[in-house]
């Protein structure tokens, strides 16, 4: 455990955030990515979190790995599309917008969270290195 | 030509009496030693009366201004290292907390300046003990 | 005469955390630089050792070396967060040896005050 764990803790939360802000927003660029029917749609994006124990390491979060979603899509019905098959059926990704801002709000407001964990912090380890300064 | 026995007193009307002068003939001042005359002047609260013999005063757990004085001196020296100790750890960043060198650097530079204090004190009152016209 | 085991550590600290706020300040300079990778110093472990051993500190002696984490496409692995958060903590750690220094210098020289 180092003299300001706060800062690193919170700055371990920045990071996955900002992990997850990129997933949704990969998730939300391709949101209208076509697939032929014969090939994978593609697949939503996912961080999968994991805490690092607080009593034997230092504490925070840690990316562990991503994680995708099905790859199977929507059949849409789209004839004009170049990549559509004999039907007209193209496999689009099975995403749902909606779902993708509330987890972008969420992805923003942790990442705010954590920096002003941060702000705080310093100005807590500020004021403990003012004590006896005028003795 | 006799003088009358003369009173000295210290501080707080504790009465030492320093015998007779007799023309410069014969000095019957009794011998006390410089540190009896300074822990009665700076340290008995007694207020007891004049006695021939100095004895140190002692408070009332027993012990004398020259006890209190090197037992805050010990106490010093131990504040003094458990001040380096912890700058060391925050040196290399093992330091726990922050205030806990900040509360030991207060502590050790407190005890410092209370033992410079009662140091300079005391021989302030030596001097002016020995500056005192017989 | 003046200088001790304690202040010598705490300078030796001093030259190693301003010299990982220089190599932070670089990192971020050269956040979209393709190819470049992060540097990081480290002058603790060094430290340690000779406190534990006993041995005065050598001011001075941080080791820079560069950031094996992983690239993104350009080439270029420095993380504008982790270098935001290094730095903060190297100026309160800065501030902390400084204050710990100056309580040194203030003890020796009210010990040495007679008045």
């Amino acid at each position: 455990m180092s003299t300001f764990d706060a800062l690193s803790i919170s700055g371990s939360g920045m990071t996955l955030h900002r992990k997850y802000l990129d997933a949704v927003s990969d998730n939300i660029a391709n949101i209208n990515t076509a697939a032929a029917p014969d090939q994978e749609a593609f697949k939503e994006r996912f961080i999968v979190a994991q805490a690092v124990d607080y009593g034997s390491g230092t504490g925070g979060v840690r990316v562990a790995g991503a994680a995708f979603g099905s790859a199977e899509g929507k059949l849409v019905y789209s004839p004009d599309n170049p990549l559509a098959d004999d039907e007209g059926y193209v496999r689009m990704p099975d995403i749902d917008l909606g779902t993708q801002m509330t987890n972008l709000i969420i992805a923003q407001r942790g990442y705010q969270a954590n920096i002003s964990a941060i702000s705080r912090a310093t100005d807590a380890y500020n004021a403990a290195l003012q004590l006896g300064k005028n003795l | 030509m006799t003088i009358n026995p003369v009173s000295m007193t210290i501080g707080t009307g504790i009465g030492v009496t320093s015998g007779y002068y007799n023309n410069g003939v014969s000095n019957s001042v009794p011998a006390t030693d410089v540190s009896g005359l300074l822990t009665q002047g700076l340290g008995s609260l007694g207020g007891g009366s004049a006695t021939a013999a100095v004895q140190a005063p002692t408070n009332a757990a027993g012990s004398t201004f020259a006890d209190v004085l090197t037992q805050s001196i010990g106490q010093l020296q131990g504040l003094q290292k458990t001040s380096d100790t912890m700058a060391t750890q925050a040196a290399t960043g093992d330091l726990q907390d922050v205030h806990d060198y900040m509360i030991a650097a207060s502590e050790a530079r407190l005890a410092t300046d209370a033992v410079v204090t009662i140091k300079n004190k005391a021989v302030e009152a030596f001097n002016d003990i020995m500056r005192m016209p017989i | 005469m003046i200088a001790d085991a304690t202040m010598t550590t705490l300078h030796a600290a001093l030259s190693g955390l301003s010299q990982r706020q220089r190599v932070s300040a670089d990192n971020i300079a050269n956040i979209n630089t393709p190819g470049f990778l992060a540097g990081r110093t480290d002058f603790e472990s060094a430290l340690r050792e000779q406190v534990a051993d006993g041995r005065t500190a050598t001011i001075g002696g941080g080791t820079t070396s560069r950031s094996l984490a992983a690239t993104r496409t350009d080439g270029n692995n420095v993380d504008l967060d982790s270098e935001t958060i290094i730095a903060t903590e190297t100026g309160l750690r800065y501030q902390l040896a400084l204050s710990a220094l100056n309580g040194k210098y203030d003890l020796l020289r009210s010990a040495l005050r007679t008045q």
